[in-house]
C-alpha cells in the first residue's frame, strides 16, 4: 500500500473542522452572553472576514500541489491485504 | 445578545451604578504577543530561504510546510478569538442593591454570582506592578460575611475610585436600612 502526500491534506481538514467547531462555540457564547455593543459585533464580523479569507486562501494555494505524490510504501502484509480487501 | 446595562432578575427600583470589564491593556498585551506569533512563521521562512534554500526546492516539503503554516494560523486565530471571548464576557456590575459578577472561565465554564450590598464587610484595591500603576488599573477585593468568601474584580480600570463608589453605596444602603427600621 502506498501512502501519498494526501495524508497531510486530510490532517489539515481535521484542523479546519476543529477550527470551525471552536469558532462556533465562541460565537455561541458571544451571542448568548455577550452585550449588544459595537465592539462585540465589530469583532465577530472581523473574525468572520479574516477566517473566511484565510480558509479561502489556504484551499486555493493547497489546490496547486499534487497530493497523490507517494510518500512511502507500507509493506505490512496483513495491513496491505486488509486495504486491498476494502478496495475490492 | 443582551443590552449593555442589563442585569439578571432586575428588582424594582434597582439601578446600575457601575458596569466594569477588564482594562484595555490586558487585551492589548495579548494582542502584542499574538502579533509576534503572527510574524514568527515569516521569520522562520526567511531563515529557511537564506540558510537552507534547497529545502524549499522540493515541492513535497513546500506542500507540508504550507499545511503546517495554515494549520498554525488557524490555531492562532481561534485561540485569539477564545481569549477575546474569555475577556469580553467577564463583567462586574454594581447596582444600588447588589454586586453581580459574571465570569467566563473557559469555553465551557461560566460563573455568575451575586452579593447583596449589606453583606459587604471590607473593600480593598490593589495596583501591583509598573503598568498597573502607570495605567491606573488593578484588582478590587470585596470581603463578605457569608460563605462566598470574597469577590474579586480582576484588572478593572480605576480600582481606587471603584472601591470608593462601592463603599459609598454600601454606606447609603446600610443607612437606608436603619432609617427604614426606625420608621
Amino acid at each position: 500500500m502506498i501512502i501519498t502526500l494526501s495524508i497531510f491534506y486530510y490532517l489539515y481538514l481535521v484542523v479546519v473542522f476543529l477550527f470551525i467547531l471552536y469558532s462556533l462555540f465562541n460565537f455561541y457564547h458571544l451571542l448568548r452572553f455577550g452585550f449588544f455593543s459595537f465592539a462585540n459585533i465589530a469583532f465577530m464580523v472581523a473574525y468572520l472576514v479574516i477566517a473566511g479569507a484565510l480558509l479561502a486562501l489556504s484551499f486555493n494555494l493547497l489546490a496547486v500541489f499534487d497530493w497523490q505524490t507517494p510518500l512511502f510504501s507500507l509493506k505490512i502484509g496483513w495491513l496491505s491485504d486488509f486495504f486491498n480487501l476494502i478496495k475490492l | 445578545m443582551i443590552g449593555k446595562k442589563s442585569i439578571i432578575d432586575r428588582r424594582a427600583g434597582e439601578e446600575v451604578i457601575i458596569h466594569l470589564r477588564r482594562h484595555w491593556f490586558v487585551v492589548f498585551k495579548v494582542a502584542v504577543l499574538y502579533l509576534f506569533l503572527f510574524l514568527l512563521p515569516l521569520l522562520i521562512y526567511a531563515y529557511l530561504y537564506f540558510v537552507i534554500p534547497e529545502l524549499l526546492g522540493s515541492e513535497m516539503i513546500v506542500a507540508v510546510l504550507a499545511i503546517l503554516l495554515f494549520s498554525y494560523y488557524l490555531c492562532l486565530l481561534v485561540l485569539g478569538f477564545t481569549v477575546w471571548t474569555d475577556n469580553y464576557l467577564d463583567v462586574w456590575t454594581v447596582t444600588n442593591r447588589r454586586v453581580i459578577s459574571r465570569e467566563q472561565k473557559g469555553l465551557f465554564h461560566r460563573v455568575t454570582s451575586e452579593l447583596e450590598l449589606w453583606r459587604i464587610q471590607d473593600i480593598t484595591h490593589e495596583e501591583k506592578g509598573f503598568w498597573r500603576t502607570v495605567l491606573n488599573y488593578g484588582d478590587v477585593y470585596i470581603q463578605t460575611a457569608g460563605e462566598t468568601g470574597r469577590f474579586v474584580f480582576d484588572d478593572v480600570p480605576r480600582p481606587q475610585q471603584v472601591a470608593r463608589i462601592i463603599e459609598k453605596i454600601n454606606e447609603d444602603s446600610k443607612k437606608n436600612k436603619i432609617d427604614a427600621g426606625a420608621i
